[in-house]
């Protein structure tokens, strides 16, 4: 017997936390903070999966989870970074210039 | 040497020449490049000369067997259509025989005159090059390169594409100076009514290929080949004839030549003078075989050649441009040639285009050297009396015009007395019209000669003196003399060498087809005939332009009306305006209002369904980041739910 | 109670928990904490007695489990309802701290000291630096008060109704869920070396391409952010159209 439910359990509402964050956030930072935090809640699933199917596969997994966040954190910061320079905000609203 | 190894590296040397000057031109040869198209012209010539040596008269026992040679040098294409490849190749092939040695060697002998000439023509008074130096010489060369490989084709597509390819060079050379309107729109013109004859050209390219299944000369001129195209010879001949008009400017598809008088005076020389204009004329000999099947359209050669002789000579009288005198001087005599194929005396119409060569590029050369040496003018009414200062354009003008009126014993008077007197032999309206173009001749070639080069000295604005032109200029003007003066020695009649020579190849003597007319005159009394019109001419013209210049504006004045119209080139080009020209035009631009307001109405019509629907749907687009998000959140959950009503 | 219950309960404390941080979340820069500490009080009893009585016949986490839940579920909330970033982010390093925790008890040492690693130590720092470059200067002085994108947030109730939905469905998920039991893994010498095992063996092609990824997203962050600017890029814009007003001037007829 093990504890995967739980940690899935947890992960879904990590998860369900970091939507509602991005869609509710304005500030660029906090969006690709609520990112990670979506991030946390798929690697404790990956975890409890491996757990339950008794072997490693989760957490093999689970690394390139963390490989794909460090890469998305480094170019989503960069992308930032750009566009705070061009614009002196964070604000997301402000860029919209998809706008119909 | 094998003859097909010579005609390659005759191909070879001038391609060669153009492609080096293309590449390195610009940048490195600049004004050395005519020493690349001298030196693969004269190597070209040279191996002419050889192959020309090689070729001997075919026995009267053999002439049967020489139609079916031909020299294949590799497999070219095969045409299929339908699904269906036809068995039968096309070749790469040569045809190598008397008639091919004369044209490449009157082709380069000219060439290489014009090609010299050129590196003194294209510059300035101070020796420095024009713009576009070494694009001329690269033009050139692959004129010459095209021109050779027209007279050498086996075959009837190679003989088209040699046919296009020195239209194209034409047309590159008439636009020379193509920031000029003028030049721009001659090389369309030329282009483009050359194009009309190019089409009964290919639709009889077409038809011998529809009804023989092959377009080698070596096949379709033998038994086997003609047999086929029995019952067809007159649609053949008349539409291949097509194309003969377009290429050597006959009535009704004349109008370009003239107005080819745009490009520099060696083009004028070289392409609608010497060597491409008579593409017409040696295709039509080319093809004797088929021609002398059909009566009709022998006929239809033999009074088109005429009546535009006639007509060209009389437009000729009355220019004052002495370029374009001399353009109409060319239709005319290139319509002597036609009249001789129509007669059945295509020797003498081969032998014409060979002497027509030396003397009319002569006079084109003589005229250049005059345009250079007045600044570019070229009107003879505002220059006048150059013979002093200019001596060896003057000779070799008089050298050349003499040549052309057919004055005794110089070339022109030996092949043109001999088309007259086959012309006598077959019908005498043609012949008095060839005559009185002889006469016609004299006196327009006597007329620019005595008003440019004799009485006082008469210079236009601007120009000081009329200094003689350079050696690189004169030089191959006085040679090409020699060549005006005396070609007609090794073609004189009955036991000349090369009417012997021609002999073999081409088809229809006069004596087979209309045996009972052969001699209403005797040769002598012909050849006296034409002399003494020749005379009368040149005395004529003397007397008028020299002694009384007041009877030729009298006569024009008295004669307003047909002077009028000859004048102005019978509103020829005047009457194409307003009949095609002009309807095409307008229907041009009602297609273009039909498509304009029509057509794009509809387009915006239709067009306006989805603009609408993206008026209403694209404020669904907030362009917020978020707005995307919960667009993935909802697509995440219809997912999830499906998933687990699925499970 | 049978699952159906079970389920509705959970839905009961998603919807508490939704509220909760809707009544969190910064509006015009003020927030109502009693609302919000009530409803996330609700929502943690919920999520406790979901996680020790509601998942069936699983064994029953330990306290220490359960404690580092919460503070997992509870930072997470706060990184995502505070006003001030670098205080976000630093209850995000919390977050982490305890999912490493709750790896670790559940076995994955290795993944757990890898995301301790890279994201408290590597991605953390990161983030801090670049709230720090997106400060206003001090001589600003809006920068004294908060800025508008922190202090408002952008339509909560519907992101929380869009939040609280996910959370149900994936909870209605975990509870209706008969759980399969399970050997545990064997790892005879350790789970770092088993990973590396696994890694190299079974994904083997993948680690490389990973690292190329890694390769590509350096190289790809330093194109973006180089400090030259394509010209048509720079502020030289057209004053006459506003952002996100492009295409609305052009009448469709």
């Amino acid at each position: 017997m093990t504890t995967a439910p739980q940690l899935m359990f947890i992960g879904a509402i990590l998860f369900a936390l970091g939507v509602a964050g991005f869609l509710t956030r304005r500030n660029l930072i906090i969006m690709f903070l609520c990112t990670e935090i979506m991030f946390q809640g798929i690697l404790l699933n990956l975890v409890g999966m491996g757990l339950m199917r008794g072997n490693l596969q989760g957490q093999a997994v689970g690394l390139f989870v963390l490989v794909v966040a460090a890469v998305e954190a480094g170019l989503g910061l960069a992308i930032v970074v750009m566009l705070y320079r061009r614009r002196g905000t964070l604000d997301a609203e402000k860029w919209s210039l998809m706008r119909g | 040497m094998p003859s097909q190894t010579y005609a390659i590296w005759i191909l070879l040397a001038p391609l060669l020449a153009a492609v080096l000057i293309g590449a390195v031109g610009l940048r490195g040869l600049r004004d050395k490049s005519h020493w690349l198209a001298i030196g693969g012209v004269a190597a070209a010539l040279v191996l002419a000369l050889m192959l020309f040596g090689q070729i001997r008269a075919v026995p009267e026992e053999a002439r049967a067997d020489i139609f079916t040679r031909s020299h294949k040098i590799y497999e070219w294409f095969r045409p299929g259509f339908g699904g269906l490849a036809s068995l039968k190749w096309f070749d790469f092939e040569f045809r190598i025989d008397p008639l091919t040695g004369v044209m490449l060697v009157t082709v380069l002998s000219v060439s290489l005159m014009v090609v010299i000439y050129s590196s003194g023509y294209m510059r300035d008074h101070h020796g420095h090059p024009e713009r576009g130096y070494e694009r001329f010489f690269a033009f050139l060369a692959l004129f010459i390169f095209s021109m050779c490989l027209l007279v050498l084709a086996g075959n009837f597509v190679l003989l088209y594409v040699g046919w296009e390819l020195v239209g194209l060079c034409s047309y590159l050379l008439i636009g020379f100076y193509y920031p000029k309107p003028s030049a721009a729109a001659a090389a369309k013109k030329a282009f483009i009514v050359t194009r009309i004859g190019d089409f009964g050209f290919a639709m009889g390219i077409f038809l011998i290929f529809w009804r023989c299944g092959d377009v080698s000369f070596a096949y379709v001129f033998s038994q086997a080949g003609l047999a086929k195209l029995v019952g067809w010879e007159t649609p053949v001949a008349l539409l291949l004839f097509c194309g003969a008009v377009g290429k050597s400017a006959q009535l009704p598809l004349h109008t370009w030549l003239p107005d080819a008088m745009e490009g520099p005076s060696p083009v004028s020389a070289l392409i609608h003078a010497a060597t491409m204009v008579t593409a017409g004329v040696y295709m039509v000999a080319r093809c004797g075989a088929i021609f002398t099947e059909s009566p009709t359209a022998m006929a239809t050669v033999a009074s088109v050649g005429a009546i535009t002789a006639f007509f060209a000579a009389t437009i000729a009288i009355t220019q004052f441009d002495m370029k374009r005198a001399l353009a109409y001087s060319t239709i005319s005599q290139l319509g002597y040639m036609f009249l001789g194929l129509g007669v059945h005396a295509a020797d003498a119409a081969v032998f014409h285009l060979f002497t027509h060569a030396f003397f009319k590029s002569l006079l084109f050369l003589a005229a250049g050297s005059v345009m250079h040496a007045m600044g570019g003018c070229i009107d003879i009414r505002r220059f006048g009396g150059l013979a002093k200062g200019m001596k060896v354009t003057a000779f070799v003008f008089w050298v050349g015009g003499l040549a052309l009126a057919g004055f005794p014993f110089l070339s022109g008077f030996w092949s043109k007395d001999e088309i007259l007197h086959a012309a006598l032999g077959v019908s005498l309206p043609l012949a008095i019209v060839g005559y009185v173009t002889a006469l016609l001749t004299a006196f327009y070639t006597f007329r620019l000669i005595f008003i440019a080069f004799h009485g006082p000295l008469k210079l236009p604005q601007g120009v000081e003196h009329a200094h003689e032109s350079v050696p690189a200029m004169t030089i191959p003007m006085l040679l090409l003399s020699i060549g005006a003066a005396g070609a007609g020695y090794i073609g004189l009649q009955h036991g000349g060498k090369l009417n012997e020579l021609l002999r073999t190849v081409l088809v229809g003597r006069l004596e087979e087809h209309a045996p009972g007319m052969a001699h209403v005159m005797s040769p002598e009394a012909a050849m006296a005939m034409s002399g003494v019109l020749s005379a009368i001419g040149i005395l004529s013209a003397w007397y008028i332009y020299r002694r009384k210049p007041m009877i030729a504006m009298a006569a024009a004045f008295a004669m307003r009306g047909p002077y009028e119209l000859i004048k102005n080139k019978y509103y020829i080009d005047e009457l194409y305006d307003a009949v095609i020209v002009r309807p095409l035009h307008d229907l041009g631009k009602f297609c273009y209002g039909f498509d304009r307001y029509f057509i794009n109405a509809l387009l915006w019509i239709i067009t306006a369904i989805p603009r609408a629907a993206g008026f209403m749907l694209r404020s669904l687009q907030q362009g917020a980041i978020q707005g995307y998000a919960m667009g993935m959140v909802i697509g995440l959950l219809v997912i999830v739910v499906a998933v687990l009503s699925a499970t | 109670m049978n699952a159906v219950a079970w389920a509705y309960l959970a839905y009961g404390l998603m919807a508490a928990g939704a509220l909760g941080i809707y009544f969190a979340l910064p509006r015009g820069g003020r927030i109502n904490r009693a609302a919000a500490l009530l409803f996330g009080a609700i929502a943690a009893g919920g999520i406790l007695l979901v996680m020790y009585q509601g998942l069936g016949d699983t064994a029953r986490p330990s306290v220490v489990f359960a404690v580092f839940s919460l503070l997992a579920v509870g930072s997470a909330a706060r990184v995502i309802t505070h006003r001030k970033p670098v205080y976000s982010a630093l209850y995000f390093v919390v977050v982490v701290l305890a999912t490493s925790a709750l790896a670790v008890m559940a076995g994955a040492e290795f993944l757990a000291m890898a995301l301790l690693i890279v994201y408290a130590g590597a991605i953390l720092v990161t983030y801090v630096f670049v709230i720090m470059l997106a400060q206003q200067s001090a001589d600003d002085p809006e920068s004294l008060s908060m800025v508008d994108y922190d202090a408002n947030s952008r339509e909560p109730a519907t992101a929380m109704l869009a939040g609280f939905v996910l959370a149900a469905t994936l909870s209605g998920l975990f509870i209706q869920r008969k759980w399969p039991s399970v050997a545990a893994i064997e790892e005879p010498a350790g789970n770092t070396v088993a990973v590396g095992q696994e890694l190299l063996a079974r994904y083997a092609i993948p680690v490389e391409l990973a690292g190329v990824l890694l390769m590509v997203a350096m190289i790809g962050a330093l194109a973006i952010a180089r400090r030259h600017l394509p010209n048509d890029m720079l502020p030289a814009r057209p004053p006459e159209l506003p952002v996100g007003e492009i295409g609305k001037t052009v009448e469709p007829f």
